[in-house]
């Protein structure tokens, strides 16, 4: 063993880590060798300073802290923490949160007018059923006529389509299969005919009863924008929509009054269009008839919206015009 | 040994009395090595601290394979080199006090002062070393660990402890000649 050889191992021998035969490789050298033998002495002192060195101490206080900081934390201080994230943090986060809700708003918002036109359309099968049509098989099948479905329209189903507009009307024919186009034309022509046609025959054509039933209005007027709204604004409290045209106004008005309060009614509402003036009413469901039959002598009455079956109290809207 | 091992028990029962004992038991070796590698008082605390919280956490997992201290010091090995190797250590600058130390008796003005100069000497041998050997000679020389433990704690093989705590040692009589001839 030379002497590279030897203090190669001095550190393991001072550690006692060398085997029996290093050991004695390296003992049969230091024999021989003076100047390794004063490398190991100073390594020995080297170890024995560092070994001897003062030992540390920890600071006062520390194992108070530490155990304290073990204690489990209350959910009121890391809901702070949080609140408090730094800035680097909570600034992306917030920004992810932010698209994410508004990703989310517009995907329903989305949703929810392509619904909406749907429902607006669904609601027809009442008018329709009338029509006796009866809604096409989804896979695109020829549509079928079928026997008059019992009028279940509530009120408000009513009202629903009545207040759609005619854009939502054209919007959701396009997405009619062949059958429902049909029905729907089928139904605008009729509709246009009654619009025409006094009240009176309407009511004659259902026997003895008044015109209760649903009609949209004349399509591809000027005015059919207005008349909508106008429409829209009265059937979210009049249970029937109807129009007066009466040479004067004034007097028609004075007449429905005075007609109202005869028939044990009361005016509810009066307010002015920009062509027209509504007048809301109320009276009880069984004097309807003869308010329908009495108020064409004021003018030329028709209905433009009407429930199936009268209420017991009955709320109209009259629009008067010239 | 037994005691340990009851220790031991007692802390993966949750028993917040017994994890208080460990850290009284291990709370100045623990803070030693910290203090040793990192130069830093307050520093050293903070890895300190860190240490006994990170073994708290994982109490559970513990399954008493190496002994408690030897799982300490590994956990306070590995927080040291991570913080020696973190970009904002570079801004640490150390402590220039001397250790708080050991009363020593009565000993005279002239030996104190030797013995301050020597603790300081060694102090700064010993943060001059490479932080490999840094820490296997503070956890060798200073904690007393074996060879097997060293390895287990910073995950070498012996051969590998041995070698680089016989650089450390020559890389330290070479500093400390003047104390040693």
């Amino acid at each position: 063993m030379n002497c590279h050889d030897a203090r190669e191992l001095f550190s393991a021998l001072i550690d006692e880590m060398l085997t029996r035969e290093e050991r004695a490789d390296v003992y049969g050298h230091l024999a021989t060798c003076a100047e390794c033998r004063r490398e190991l002495a100073a390594i020995e002192r080297t170890v024995s300073l560092v070994r001897g060195a003062l030992p540390v101490r920890a600071p006062a206080g520390f194992v108070d802290r530490v155990v304290a900081a073990a204690r489990p934390t209350p959910w009121y201080v890391r809901a702070a923490r949080a609140a408090l994230l730094p800035w680097p943090v909570k600034l992306p986060l917030g920004a992810a949160a932010v698209l994410l809700v508004g990703g989310l708003a517009v995907l329903m918002f989305r949703g929810g007018q392509e619904q909406q036109s749907t429902a607006r359309y669904d609601t027809a099968p009442p008018v329709l059923a009338d029509r006796r049509v009866t809604e096409a098989p989804t896979d695109g099948a020829p549509a079928s006529t079928a026997p008059a479905a019992p009028a279940p329209p509530e009120v408000a189903s009513s009202d629903r389509i009545g207040a759609a507009g005619e854009a939502d009307r054209t919007a959701a024919a396009s997405r009619l299969d062949p059958a429902q186009k049909r029905a729907e034309q089928e139904f605008r022509a009729e509709s246009k005919a009654r619009d025409a046609a006094p009240a009176d025959n309407l009511g004659a054509a259902r026997g003895s009863a008044p015109a209760l039933q649903s009609a949209p209005p004349a399509a591809g007027e000027p005015a059919l924008a207005k008349r909508e709204g106008l429409r829209q604004k009265a059937a979210e409290k009049a249970d029937v929509i109807a129009r007066l045209a009466a040479p004067d106004r004034d007097t028609a008005e004075r007449g429905v009054v005075a007609l109202v309060a005869r028939l044990g009614g009361t005016v509810t509402a009066r307010r002015i269009e920009a062509d027209a003036a509504v007048i809301e009413v109320a009276i009880p469901g069984d004097r309807y008839g003869d308010f329908a039959r009495e108020i064409g002598r004021l003018g030329a009455f028709s209905v433009e919206s009407a429930p199936p079956a009268a209420p017991d109290t009955i709320r109209i809207a009259v629009r008067l015009g010239s | 040994m037994q005691e340990e091992a009851a220790l031991v028990v007692r802390l993966r029962q949750g028993d917040r009395r017994a994890f208080e004992e460990l850290v009284i038991a291990y709370q100045h070796r623990v803070f030693g090595i910290a203090f040793r590698m990192l130069g830093n008082r307050a520093e050293a605390e903070e890895i300190a601290q860190e240490t006994f919280l990170r073994a708290y956490g994982a109490l559970p997992d513990f399954r008493g394979e190496a002994r408690l201290h030897t799982w300490l010091y590994a956990i306070a090995s590995r927080l040291c080199l991570n913080r020696l190797a973190s970009a904002d250590r570079r801004l640490v600058r150390s402590d220039d006090e001397a250790l708080a130390t050991a009363p020593a008796g009565e000993p005279s003005a002239a030996a104190v002062l030797e013995r301050a100069e020597l603790d300081a000497a060694v102090r700064e041998a010993i943060a001059a070393l490479p932080e490999e050997r840094r820490i296997v000679v503070v956890l060798r020389d200073v904690e007393g660990l074996s060879y097997e433990e060293i390895g287990e704690a910073l995950g070498l093989e012996p051969g590998t402890v041995r070698s680089r705590l016989h650089r450390a040692r020559l890389d330290l009589k070479a500093k400390l000649e003047r104390f040693t001839r």
